[in-house]
């Protein structure tokens, strides 16, 4: 615990030391976001200690808040979430060292380095925090650190929009939480987690707070249709602090629902099957929406929520398989889900830094301003290769491995369950995977492959080592995972024994079990690796002394081939989202070409938020219909108001008059009744 | 040790059979005599002693292209039985083996947009639309055979599940090989879906995503299609009729000769029929969609 709180401390003086006023920015920004750094390899420590198996003391502290209690503890849960804040912020810390010198000079980043800190700090807080109260004073300090760090670019209209529209959501979120944290704490009589976990006077406030948790973490997390601040704020943040934001903090959502519901000490079935139905819906409508951007971060922001989504799956089979009592189920889709959570943080945390880089190289966010960009950057078109091949969930990489356990604990459930909902879950991730390598094709394809579109692009530089090694970091992590999955299901037994409702000799089991299964899957991914190496190598030796030539790309005899006829972002996904045209609703504007020599046509397409701009607008424009009927009654007129005076008072007397007479009815009543008994 | 290693090695020697007894049974349909059985083998062999051409625009990821999907076609058909037995077989590689397809595709994929010609742009694009279809399909057909069958493994699912007895059991296995064929047909990009035999057409699929590919490169993603099409058939194979428990002569011979029958069946398919209109062919693989929905609403009981 020491070393968490010499961390802890360390990232609290990298955050501080932007404020000493002396330093030149230059330096100040090394040395700032260098402490930070450091802070967070040494907080990996602690968390690395517990998922080991090796328990660390928890630290109590006092603290003179009504029902609050200064007590932090790393439990395997805990820890998990502690590992990936540790290596999201460390990467993205780093990554924003040469990013932020673009802003320099119109910009301070004081608040930047500031506000960095504080959201590291609160969510190291949140995730160890053991009482209510804490927790939600973290969560707070969370909210509006990642507040301040969306709205870094205020200038920009859309940027402050964004930003409002996360603070709404994330205060409507907090409100549920209070409730949340008011109901169990009452059940339990204290605030405090221990005395919460395994409680059996929880199961009264069962339903109401599972609800609220759903929609006050659902907000947070992004669960459809509460994601509405998703896909606005992580395109307005810098890449960065999407990357933090996508990889770290919307987990928080996760991290809580998990604990919330790992205090109970049993719970019905009908959690899991929201949580599925939650979760396919997600999922399915998440990666649909992604496949109709052409803004990649936005497109990687739908994507979020599609992960999240499979994260749902995988925790809702978990608790199907905890309330029915079938450990395989349980253990698989807890530590799918959870296990998901560590993998889709490090790649969507890749893939944004990756969005950073393209952005620093070229000034834009429109995969369609892009093209060729592996020629000038191959450093950062591997690592997105990387990423993209991840979050597909393809073998060899870590996506994989998650996914592998949700799909044989939807399979599971499915052998031994024969209900229909049930069934659900796996073709649902099949559509969802199909749809994700469609997206990433996309991405990938047209940013870095092919030619460029544009002379930004042609022009583009990789940004230096700087925001190449993070990178490149995480691109490893991935791979190491995937290959080597055998050493993380352990972790994942002791995270999931957290529960209150799980047995442990029985996920012990499982996890044996599953263990020997994860070997076969390891020899598989190094196997494909090996058979790619032969035929790299066959390749190489039959094309040895054999002409090889350079020429163009193949046009069907057209020679005057340019880069604006390859297929861009929209042409691409056209197909697939005319398919779902209703569901989408794109904004097409289109001027055709006519004639017989056409000088110019023109194509604009817009995919909004479906529940944002056509959903929300439309409940808007109900309440303000109504209201208006009331409006009538402001007239302007002292008269009229007088009226009303007089009215209400008059009411108010009939109101009174009446309860009095009902009071004495009452007394008289009693009088008579006593009097007839005597 | 050697032994186990069979059925992966008949697989990867025969299955450019498969697309030769196709050209065959079309060739016998229109009249024609047809190009030898054996012409695929032919082909490769002048393939991969010739050298090769790329685009200037092309990166590494297009010369990777065709290895990593014939590697994870490779992969995949580890899994695959051939006359009753697979290679390997481990609960839960099912997941495996229809991901793999994936990465074989998703490197396809990239390989097509890595030219920057618009002709492999498009054959991309419909590419990726017809998998999102094929492959809950695909899981769909898993679903209902893990359940006939209790087991997660693609070798057990495919040899046990004939052998359940249950007089609903054959409509349901009707259902099941009815949409697999369709999966068949769109994953293999044959006629109606797609047609291998031109491709320089707009509507064309599959071919047109390797249009640029030549030599050796051009040789792996031919040898792949057909090992992807070998596996596809032999799954439909295992389905269809239950393997005997004798020698491994009587069971190869019974294998061998369901091969040759559906793959007549494919080609009896593509001299019948004409291509589908690009915008119906969503339409044919929601229906083998909802007839594997069926089949899983069936299986239920």
């Amino acid at each position: 615990m020491n070393l968490f709180i010499v961390a802890l401390i360390v990232i609290a003086l990298g955050g501080l030391s932007s404020l000493m006023p002396k330093l030149p920015q230059r330096r100040e920004s090394v040395i700032g976001n260098g402490l930070i750094v450091l802070g967070c390899i040494v907080g990996l420590v602690p968390a690395i200690q517990v998922l080991t198996g090796s328990p660390v003391p928890s630290l109590s502290l006092p603290w003179a808040v009504p029902g609050g209690e200064m007590k932090l503890a790393i439990d395997p849960l805990s820890a998990l979430f502690l590992l990936l804040l540790f290596i999201v912020s460390g990467s993205a810390v780093t990554f924003g060292i040469p990013y932020f010198q673009r802003y320099a000079k119109e910009h301070s980043l004081k608040s930047v380095q500031l506000f960095l800190s504080s959201l590291i700090l609160s969510m190291a807080l949140l995730f160890t925090a053991q009482n209510a109260m804490l927790f939600l004073a973290a969560w707070e300090i969370m909210a509006l650190s990642a507040f301040f760090l969306i709205i870094f670019e205020d200038h920009d209209e859309q940027v402050r929009k964004a930003g409002l529209l996360y603070l709404i959501m994330t205060h409507t979120g907090t409100l549920c939480l209070f409730v949340v944290f008011l109901l169990l704490g009452r059940a339990a009589d204290s605030f405090s987690f221990s005395q919460m976990a395994g409680n059996a006077a929880l199961l009264d406030v069962g339903a109401p707070v599972f609800l609220l948790a759903l929609i006050a973490f659902g907000i947070k997390a992004g669960f459809m249709p509460l994601h509405i601040w998703l896909q606005e704020a992580h395109p307005a943040a810098p890449s960065p602090v999407s990357a933090l934001m996508s990889g770290v903090v919307i987990k928080a959502g996760i991290y809580g629902l998990a604990r919330v519901i790992s205090f109970f000490p049993s719970f019905p079935a009908w959690w899991g099957v929201l949580l599925v139905m939650i979760g396919t819906i997600s999922g399915i409508l998440g990666v649909l929406w992604a496949l109709a951007q052409h803004d990649v971060k936005r497109l990687l922001a739908y994507h979020s929520i599609e992960n999240i989504g499979i994260i749902a799956l995988g925790l809702g089979f978990g608790c199907l398989g905890l309330s029915l009592h079938h450990p395989v189920v349980g253990m698989l889709g807890l530590a799918g889900g959870l296990w998901h959570v560590l993998n889709h943080g490090l790649f969507k945390s890749l893939l944004f830094l990756g969005a950073g880089s393209v952005f620093h190289a070229t000034g834009s966010r429109d995969m369609d301003h892009m093209g060729g960009l592996w020629k000038k950057m191959p450093g950062t078109g591997l690592c997105v290769l990387v990423g993209s091949v991840a979050i597909c969930g393809l073998p060899p990489l870590n996506g994989f491995v998650s996914e592998w356990l949700i799909y044989n604990a939807s399979f599971n459930l499915g052998l031994h369950y024969g209900s229909f909902y049930f069934l659900l879950g796996v073709p649902a991730l099949a559509l969802i995977g199909a749809l994700a390598a469609a997206c990433f094709t996309k991405a990938f394809g047209v940013q870095f492959l092919g030619s460029a579109r544009t002379e930004a692009a042609a022009q583009a530089r990789e940004g230096g080592p700087l925001m190449l090694i993070p990178m490149l970091l995480l691109a490893a992590l991935c791979f190491w995972i995937g290959l080597f999955p055998g050493y993380f299901l352990p972790v994942m037994g002791r995270v999931t024994s957290v529960f209150s409702s799980a047995t442990p000799e029985e996920f012990r089991d499982v996890t044996a079990n599953q263990a020997g299964l994860l070997s076969v899957v390891s020899w598989l991914s190094l196997g494909i690796i090996g058979v790619i190496g032969l035929l790299a190598l066959v390749r190489h030796l039959l094309l040895k002394n054999k002409p090889v030539d350079a020429s163009a790309t193949w046009g069907c005899g057209y020679t005057v081939v340019s880069s604006r006829m390859q297929y861009t972002s929209s042409s691409y996904a056209q197909f697939s989202t005319s398919l779902v045209r209703d569901l989408l609703a794109p904004e097409v504007h289109v001027e055709n070409a006519t004639g017989y020599f056409p000088s110019q046509g023109h194509f604009e397409s817009h995919t909004p938020d479906t529940v944002l701009d056509r959903f929300l607008p439309w409940i808007n424009a109900g309440i303000h219909g109504g209201l208006r009927r009331i409006q009538r009654l402001q007239q302007g007129r002292v008269q009229w108001y007088l009226a009303y005076v007089l009215i209400f008072l008059i009411g108010l007397l009939i109101w009174q008059f009446h309860g009095v007479s009902v009071a004495w009815n009452k007394l008289f009543l009693l009088e008579m009744t006593d009097s007839l008994r005597r | 040790m050697l032994t186990t290693f069979i059925p992966l090695g008949v697989t990867l020697v025969a299955a450019p059979l498969v697309p030769g007894l196709i050209n065959k049974t079309k060739a016998a349909f229109a009249g024609r005599q047809g190009p030898p059985l054996f012409q695929l083998y032919f082909d490769l062999l002048k393939l991969l002693n010739k050298g090769a051409v790329y685009s200037r625009v092309t990166t590494w990821i297009f010369r990777a292209g065709p290895i990593v999907s014939l590697a994870s076609v490779i992969v995949a058909a580890l899994f695959v039985p051939v006359a009753g037995t697979a290679s390997l077989s481990f609960s839960g590689d099912i997941i495996a083996f229809a991901y793999l397809l994936g990465l074989g595709r998703f490197f396809t994929v990239l390989a097509a947009l890595d030219t920057g010609s618009s002709f492999e742009g498009m054959g991309a694009s419909r590419e990726v639309t017809f998998a999102m279809f094929a492959e809950p399909t695909l899981f769909i057909i898993f679903v209902i055979l893990a359940r006939v069958t209790g087991s997660l493994s693609l070798s057990s699912m495919l040899t046990q599940a004939p052998l359940v007895g249950t007089p609903s059991m054959a409509g349901l296995l009707a259902l099941v090989v009815f949409s697999l064929f369709i999966v068949c047909l769109a994953e293999n990009s044959r006629i109606p879906v797609d047609d291998p035999a031109t491709h320089l057409e707009l509507t064309m699929i599959h071919e047109v995503m390797v249009l640029d590919h030549g030599g050796p490169d051009l040789a792996f993603i031919l040898y792949g299609a057909s090992i992807k099409l070998f596996v596809m058939v032999a799954m439909l194979a295992h389905l269809v009729f239950p393997m005997p428990d004798g020698s491994p002569v009587q069971s190869g011979l019974v294998f061998g000769s369901l091969m040759a029958l559906i793959t007549i069946v494919i080609g009896i398919v593509e001299s019948a029929m004409a291509r589908l209109r690009m915008v119906r062919v969503p339409r044919l693989l929601m229906a083998a969609c909802m007839i594997a929905c069926f089949g899983m609403i069936i299986s239920l009981r």
